[in-house]
């Protein structure tokens, strides 16, 4: 049966959202792990009682440990949750920075696992824009995944934006060994990928010095 | 009989140091590492005698380490520590030489049972 462009599209963001899903869920057990070492620290403590050792400081060392990890575990529910709420309207005015952050947030640990930094350097003075932001996030994911699988032992990537006359512009920018472009596998398709780009009336542009890829789409009308 | 040497091999600090403490609170000489390239290094001064190894580390894998590591130092007896016991990785660690896995969070007398087989398997050569 011949797909249709609508489910070009979303057949490519499910993917996406499953990649962010299983990165997030990934660090929330880790998070979860932490803590219950140390809950079993801290039980292990009282229950053998060895003799010296200082079981106060061990303990409380425990207890700020779990502290931080709960700290930690919070801030990336909120971030998904802010990223979960995207798709409440197919359409909205939406702080591109904001969201840009949160999808860097969400996918850290897929680049950690490359080895690689994901560095925002955000202009604050862009305005809002007013598309769907599940799509720009998506698009910027899949172009970000594209330098990881391309970035040979490591480096990092800057995602900057500023605004260019009647377009924000996000540009990505590596340090570090580039391999050849046939290595960055999208997790969307080529179709999926256009049509993103045709609904978000956005292009994206792989000439840049240095392996700099830009995406330019249309801000919202003030 | 003196306890098995256990080194851990896993990414996440944290994790490591508090599950090293345990295993010490029950006798164990254990100590952690976080990255591969320090733990090669590690393992070259003091063999342990059992490796808890973190299955997906950055920049290196836990299966290419297992790899390397039973190539060098095939007695040394191997536990996976996995997130998601994900059966295709974990059979693809058995063949390559890993004693058995443990998903994480981990249970302690599960693992410390574990090692026990580790270290049984061992002896019987």
């Amino acid at each position: 049966m011949e797909r249709l462009p609508d489910q070009e599209i979303s057949g490519s963001q499910m993917s996406f959202i499953g990649k962010v899903l299983a990165t997030f869920s990934h660090e929330l057990k880790n998070h979860l792990a932490v803590i219950k070492e140390y809950t079993g620290l801290i039980h292990d403590l009282f229950e053998m009682k060895k003799p010296g050792g200082n079981m106060s400081e061990q303990c409380l060392q425990s207890l700020r440990s779990i502290n931080g990890q709960i700290d930690k575990t919070l801030s990336l529910i909120l971030y998904f949750n802010r990223f979960s709420h995207r798709m409440d309207a197919p359409v909205s005015s939406f702080d591109v920075n904001a969201a840009i952050e949160e999808l860097l947030i969400l996918i850290h640990r897929l680049a950690n696992q490359r080895r690689v930094k994901l560095e925002p350097e955000f202009d604050r003075e862009i305005p809002e824009v007013h598309a769907n932001p599940l799509l720009v996030q998506f698009l910027l994911f899949c172009l970000i995944e594209e330098l990881l699988l391309r970035l040979e032992g490591g480096g990092t990537i800057r995602v900057g934006t500023n605004r260019t006359g009647g377009n924000l512009v996000v540009r990505l920018a590596t340090q570090g060994k580039l391999g050849p472009p046939s290595v960055g596998q999208r997790v969307c398709g080529e179709e999926g990928f256009g049509l993103a780009l045709g609904t978000l009336g956005a292009t994206v542009d792989r000439s840049g010095e240095n392996s700099v890829i830009t995406m330019t789409m249309p801000v919202k009308s003030s | 009989m003196p306890k098995p040497k256990i080194l851990i091999l896993d990414d996440e600090v944290e994790f490591a140091s508090a599950l090293a403490e345990r295993l010490m609170l029950r006798d164990y000489p254990a100590r952690a590492e976080y990255r591969a390239e320090k733990a090669f290094d590690s393992i070259r001064q003091d063999p342990p005698d059992v490796v808890l190894l973190d299955l997906k580390m950055p920049g290196m894998n836990g299966i290419e380490f297992l790899r390397d590591l039973k190539r060098s130092w095939p007695r040394i007896e191997v536990i996976m520590l996995t997130g998601h016991g994900d059966p295709s990785y974990v059979d693809l660690a058995t063949r390559e030489g890993a004693f058995d896995y443990i998903m994480k969070p981990v249970d302690i007398t599960e693992l410390t049972a574990k090692i026990a087989g580790a270290m049984e398997r061992r002896s019987q050569g």
